[in-house]
């Protein structure tokens, strides 16, 4: 006699020619109980987005993180029948299904190695992912001595925390400034991944941002979000996490901000906005000018508040969604991933992801495809 | 009835009798291709079972094919260009004595290895709910070969409609049956379930009888089925190589089949078809003649 | 999925979409449903289209032969490879020479199913590499897939596209093994599918070492050696930096010469590996060709690897030294590398 301890969730087609599709966001955590017909992540692909609903009752473990790519009809989690199974064969499963992805971190030749040894560099620093060859750590090498010397005087604070803005725009200089007035950090550059922004700006030089990865003097350097699109402050945020880059929160004095708040990195609040008791504002948002949150509200990563964004208490706001000017939501209210909610408009009823709504009261007038346009 | 009967199988064994005769005095002038196998004495076997197939009836013969050939087609031209390794040859010059495909003909060299190919034929018609039977002419000789009897063991697990036809004329090339063949024929194909009936003539009226109530039982009860004829072989196994003495050979000419049909038509009518057959051949060695070498492109 | 999952699924396909499509074999039928596998469940969901066969090879060959000759599309599994030479006759003297001796007038579209190779310890006669004895007939075509082909479509193409006879190779090591998705990015190889005119049904697979621009050796192998080829190579780049290019064939005969060619000029250096006995192998008419074609400002070294000559013995630590292995092929790329 066999009972089966679990079903698999399949990647379900979205669009008639895709072969994969990316996870944005998990709804629900590995272990979770979920019950039939309740969604458990949010998918896109180049054409197309959608909610995957849970075709079974059981526990859940996924096999992909979000931000991953799965491919159509493979498996992407499973249903266990009970906690007992899941304990047993989760792990097992997980290692059967999982993506063997190419970035699971560099790989050395033997000779790579040894030079690299002989020579006293981290060879983890050379490449992302890879193979590393005796070539590679020679031009790293080389790389490296030739952009020491490009690079102009870089000025480090002794006492205050060194920090290099990602970005080198408008939103970049608010960022600066912010910092400026506050005592804590220095800011000794920009970082910025065009080569036609790199030079100086505001006194301060504008790096390329490859050196990040070679550059020994700004190794260790914290990092502030000067950027305002939402897939490029996703990007940032990734990043920095793979280079193990401190990701500063910057914080106008003027913000009223409650203790009981918890906030996580590479955000920014600006003058004025005001978060109340035990909100969660998760990493590289940014809460605009007076925007108001009130208590036990939370507000997904790389979502933006734009000025005078007001919500209601017990709030919830997806990865990725932006408040118009003067965006008024309800108590309440869920607000799913990578939403746009019109300017002045009134939310009073739950949003999908994806949704794209305006008005008072707030309609959905459409969808949005890719959550980084 | 019987004299048109009669006149009717006299028509294609006289064929084949002057064909093979034609065909011994081209190979002495070195007109033939390679070597040929005269089917003298043994024609009536030919044209008693072929006489009831159909054109979607198979017959699979072997290297003694010509007879088969002409009681099946009745194409002397295409068979003695063939003969002549000429373009206009049934296969074009490729294939020569042993070695002749004409829609539902085959003949292979090698003997014994096309016996599981017909079960395979046999099977298709089954599968299809054909009223079609195949037929396979084998020798004594060719008994001795294994794969015969892995094709006689599915012929009757699959139950198909298949007909072996095993001439024995008692000797294989040169070696008499006695020094080549243990125990009975027979009781072959017997001990695979195959019924199995066994003729010892070389009257074509009687082979045509017995013959025609085996296929029609055939057609209906889709069953393979074994035909034995005790024959015998007139002239050589192909050319100079027989070893028997002429007594024996005097002896067995008194069953000869051609006299024995002859026996049975006016005289008028013998000399009149004997003249067509004539006819038939000498035109088919005219367009031989005429016929040139086709081309052939390869790498070596 | 695995590579007896693959063909086991394509023959379902074929079953169900032509009626023409018939599976012969010994002790094809469910439960049991062949000796490796491949033939599970055709029987229960086509009952009246598998037909299970004494143990009579000569006669499964045969009997493909005519139901072909007759317009059927049969599929015949030749319980191990080894027992191919049984069926020789049929195969030589019949199933191929049919369409040449009678100047086309019909076509034998027959699909000879052998499970080949050792490294399973079934011994001298369960193991052997066999399908180069056919390396000489006219008119067969030798498919091999490897488990970077998709080896079910490779067989649908044999018995639906091609309408001559196959002999369909299949390493019997190779059952169990995940295929592997050439379109999923890769951590050490890349990988591009070869075929022109002469080798559309049956790509052959070219990997090589990612982001490296010049290739130091062609390495060709087909079926089961491909996934010692690709550990040699592995290896070969990873304790030595010689970039090797495996050329994976699949069309074993005739030899997809133009597309290998073209490989193999562009480097100059080639090791060509088999399972099959050496001594007048694959390789020798693989090479022979090679080296007729090169340049004359252009060598090609080449250098072979197969089996001993000798009987496949049924112990494994004895089997390892008769067949070829990875630590064979890295050590004759590493010499070829340093000698050319």
């Amino acid at each position: 006699m066999s009972v089966e301890k679990f079903k698999l969730a399949i990647t379900p087609q979205l669009g008639v020619n895709d072969q994969s599709a990316v996870v944005i966001v998990w709804y629900i955590k590995d272990g979770q109980e979920v019950k039939r017909g309740q969604p458990i992540c949010g998918l896109e692909t180049s054409k197309a987005a959608m909610d995957v609903e849970a075709e079974f009752d059981g526990v859940f473990k996924s096999f992909v993180s979000s931000m991953e790519s799965v491919d159509i009809n493979q498996p992407l989690g499973a249903f266990f029948i009970d906690k007992l199974s899941y304990e047993e064969l989760a792990d097992d499963l997980v290692k059967k299904f999982q993506k063997k992805t190419t970035n699971e971190g560099p790989q050395a030749t033997a000779k790579a190695a040894r030079l690299a040894q002989e020579l006293g560099v981290d060879i983890s620093i050379i490449k992302l992912s890879g193979i590393i060859r005796e070539k590679d750590v020679r031009d790293f090498l080389q790389l490296s001595r030739a952009s020491a010397e490009d690079i102009p005087p870089l000025t480090f604070h002794p006492t205050l925390k060194n920090v290099a803005i990602y970005g080198s725009g408008r939103g970049a200089y608010t960022v600066f400034e912010n910092i400026k007035i506050g005592n804590e950090y220095h800011v000794v550059c920009y970082l910025d991944d065009d080569d036609s922004q790199v030079g100086e700006k505001d006194g301060i030089p504008v790096l390329h941002s490859r050196v990040l990865g070679s550059e020994t003097k700004l190794r260790g350097i914290r990092i502030a979000i000067g950027v305002s699109d939402a897939g490029a402050r996703r990007r940032i945020h990734t990043r920095c996490k793979e280079l193990e880059l401190e990701l500063i929160n910057v914080i106008h004095p003027n913000a009223w901000i409650s203790p009981s708040v918890k906030i996580g990195c590479g955000n920014h609040i600006k003058a004025g906005a005001l978060i109340d008791t035990r909100t969660v504002i998760c990493d590289a948002c940014i809460i605009d000018n007076n925007s108001t949150i009130p208590h036990d509200n939370f507000i997904g990563s790389y979502s933006h508040l734009a000025p005078n964004a007001t919500l209601g208490s017990n709030v919830l706001i997806g990865e990725g969604t932006i408040l118009g000017i003067g965006a008024s939501v309800a108590t309440g209210i869920k607000i799913g991933a990578n939403c746009i909610i019109g300017v002045g408009s009134a939310v009073t009823k739950d949003v999908e992801n994806y949704s794209i709504v305006e008005g008072v009261p707030a309609r959905v007038v459409g969808r949005r495809l890719n959550a980084s346009h | 009835m019987l004299v048109n009967l009669s006149e009717e199988l006299y028509r294609k064994v006289i064929l084949i009798r002057l064909f093979e005769e034609r065909v011994l005095t081209l190979f002495s002038q070195g007109k033939l291709s390679g070597t040929t196998h005269a089917y003298i004495g043994q024609e009536a076997n030919a044209v008693g079972v072929i006489s009831h197939l159909r054109e979607e009836d198979t017959v699979f013969s072997n290297h003694r094919c010509h007879g088969h050939y002409l009681a099946k087609t009745g194409d002397a031209v295409g068979l003695l260009a063939e003969l002549m390794g000429k373009e206009t040859g049934i296969c074009s010059g490729l294939g020569g004595s042993q070695h002749i495909c004409n829609r539902n003909f085959f003949s292979n060299g090698i003997q014994g290895s096309y016996m599981p190919i017909v079960v395979g034929m046999a099977l298709t018609e089954k599968l299809r709910n054909t009223s079609a039977v195949v037929t396979a002419f084998i020798g004594d000789g060719t008994l001795g070969q294994g794969v015969v009897y892995e094709a006689f063991n599915i012929a009757s697990l699959y139950q198909v409609p298949l007909l072996v036809v095993i001439e024995n004329n008692r000797i294989a090339q040169t070696t008499p049956i006695e020094l080549n063949l243990a125990g009975s024929i027979a009781a072959r194909t017997q001990a695979f379930g195959i019924a199995t009936t066994e003729l010892d003539t070389t009257d074509a009226e009687v082979i045509f009888d017995c013959a025609g109530e085996i296929i029609a039982n055939m057609r209906e009860d889709r069953r393979p089925h074994a035909l034995i004829i005790n024959s015998q072989r007139l002239g050589p196994h192909s050319k100079g190589d027989d070893t028997r003495t002429e007594e024996a050979i005097a002896d067995m000419r008194r069953l000869d089949p051609v006299p024995l049909l002859e026996a049975r038509l006016t005289n008028q009518a013998r000399e009149q078809l004997r003249a067509e057959a004539n006819e038939i051949i000498s035109q088919a060695e005219f367009l031989a003649n005429q016929s040139g070498v086709r081309s052939l492109e390869m790498a070596k | 999925m695995k590579y007896v999952e693959s063909l086991n699924q394509a023959l379902h396909r074929l079953l169900d979409k032509d009626s023409r499509v018939l599976l012969l074999g010994e002790d094809v039928l469910d439960p049991y449903g062949g000796a490796f596998k491949v033939s599970k469940g055709l029987s229960t969901a086509f009952p009246d289209r598998v037909f299970t066969m004494p143990i009579s090879e000569a006669a499964i060959v045969g009997m493909g032969t005519g139901l072909a000759m007759r317009g059927m599309r049969p599929v015949v599994e030749i319980m191990f490879g080894d027992f191919i030479l049984l069926a020789a006759d049929q195969i030589v003297n019949s199933a191929t020479k049919f369409p040449l001796m009678f100047n086309s007038k019909i076509s034998v579209p027959l699909v000879i199913r052998v499970p080949m190779g050792g490294r399973r310890g079934y011994g001298p006669t369960h193991s052997q590499t066999l399908e180069t004895f056919f390396m000489n007939t006219p008119n067969l075509d030798i498919i091999a897939p490897s488990h970077l082909h998709d080896p079910g479509q490779l067989l649908e193409n044999a018995v639906l596209a091609s309408d001559g006879v196959t002999l369909f190779v299949e390493n019997k090591s190779l059952y169990a093994q995940e295929l592997m998705d050439i379109n999923q990015p890769h951590a050490i190889f890349e990988f591009q599918k070869l075929g022109g005119s002469e080798d559309l049904l049956y790509p052959t697979i070219k990997v090589s070492i990612r982001d490296v621009e010049k290739q130091d050796i062609v390495l060709i192998a087909y079926g089961g050696m491909s996934p010692f080829v690709l550990q040699a190579a592995e290896k070969a780049f990873f304790e030595e930096e010689i970039a090797v290019t495996c050329l994976l064939v699949s069309q074993v005969k005739p030899l997809p010469m133009g597309t290998l060619r073209r490989v193999c000029a562009s480097v100059g250096k080639v090791l060509i590996v088999e399972e099959s006995l050496k001594y007048g192998g694959w390789g020798a008419e693989l090479s022979a060709q090679l080296h007729q074609s090169q340049a004359k400002n252009s060598p090609i070294h080449i250098r072979r690897i197969g089996a001993s000559e000798f009987v496949i013995p049924s112990s494994k630590e004895l089997e390892e030294k008769m067949l070829p292995q990875v630590q064979d092929i890295y050590q004759a790329t590493k010499d070829l590398f340093n000698e050319c």
